[in-house]
């Protein structure tokens, strides 16, 4: 696929990069303009951007527009990048754990979490497992079991996907 | 074996170095930071200030993320200890919170610093009578 580079793109899978033209010293840049901007790295998608900002995508992509229209940002990449998915032994591993700590219902909160999050099984992100163990752990009302849970899951982790 | 717990924060990704603090901002540990330590105290007091400020509401805070001078510091309260982490790209900030929550409950049981942050131990509310109140604390103040 060809790239316009003149073109602004604001699918959230777009990739941008700063320009190696154009700096920011000198222009007058609101905070959240600088904000973003130092997140704009060639690596991030626009709603990756947005999720470590705590903003909607909606606003990113504007506030990348202003960015893009000062020739200070450019498309990197606008293909849609592969995503890892976890092995289906992950879950039989978190609901083992899960289960010991909830007890019977703790596939069914999985399957909540998923059905929330728009995911499956089948399909799950590896980057996005640290999100899932936290808002699984949103379910577990005892502290200190959210705190074993989280350490098992971190051990998890490490071992496995870092 | 506190210090294990450091390294595995600091082995998160993106994460530059992290600190403790006690509940009146005065650094009890700094692994791996190069800030100057006025500056970390600098940052210390407006995360206590800011939990005053909900404190002050009778509101709980657990948790602060800031971003300062293009840097990410994401903040664990409790116990009169600020566990405070500063990270260059915080691209994967649920994994770092999970690993803040674990190393937290392992560090509150260090006797040698809890004994630290309960000799510096302050009533939370004595905090928003020091220094002034910045822009955006005004901001957060109006919205609560």
């Amino acid at each position: 696929m060809s790239l316009d580079r003149n073109k602004f793109l604001s699918q959230p899978h777009v990739v941008y990069k700063k320009s190696e033209i154009k700096s920011a010293s000198g222009l007058n840049l609101r905070s959240s303009e600088w904000m973003i901007l130092t997140q704009v790295n060639g690596k991030n998608s626009i709603e990756e951007i947005a999720e470590v900002a705590s903003m909607r995508v909606q606003e990113v992509t504007q506030i990348l527009h202003n960015l893009f229209q000062h020739g200070l940002i450019e498309i990197y990449r606008q293909e849609k990048k592969e995503e890892n998915i976890l092995d289906a032994s992950f879950f039989i591993n978190i609901e083992k754990v899960l289960t010991k700590i909830i007890g019977p219902v703790a596939p069914f909160v999985i399957e909540d979490v998923l059905s929330e999050t728009n995911q499956s099984k089948s399909k799950f992100p590896s980057e996005r497992v640290a999100e899932l163990i936290e808002l699984i752990c949103d379910e577990i009302q005892d502290e200190q079991k959210k705190i074993h849970f989280q350490s098992e899951m971190l051990n998890f982790i490490k071992q496995e996907l870092i | 074996m506190v210090n294990q717990w450091f390294t595995e924060i600091k082995n998160v990704p993106g994460v530059q170095g992290v600190f403790i603090a006690s509940g009146r901002g005065t650094i009890i540990h700094n692994e791996g930071i190069k800030i100057k330590e006025n500056e970390l105290q600098e940052v210390a007091m407006r995360l206590l200030r800011m939990s005053a400020i909900f404190n002050e509401k009778d509101e709980n805070v657990s948790e602060i993320e800031l971003f300062w001078k293009n840097l990410f510091i994401i903040c664990k309260l409790s116990n009169n200890l600020l566990l405070v982490t500063i990270c260059d790209s915080p691209k994967i900030l649920p994994l770092l919170r999970i690993t803040l929550n674990v190393s937290l409950s392992h560090l509150l049981q260090d006797k040698k610093i809890m004994k630290m942050a309960r000799n510096h131990a302050i009533d939370k509310n004595m905090i928003l009578r020091k220094g002034k109140f910045g822009d955006d604390e005004l901001s957060l103040l109006s919205n609560i």
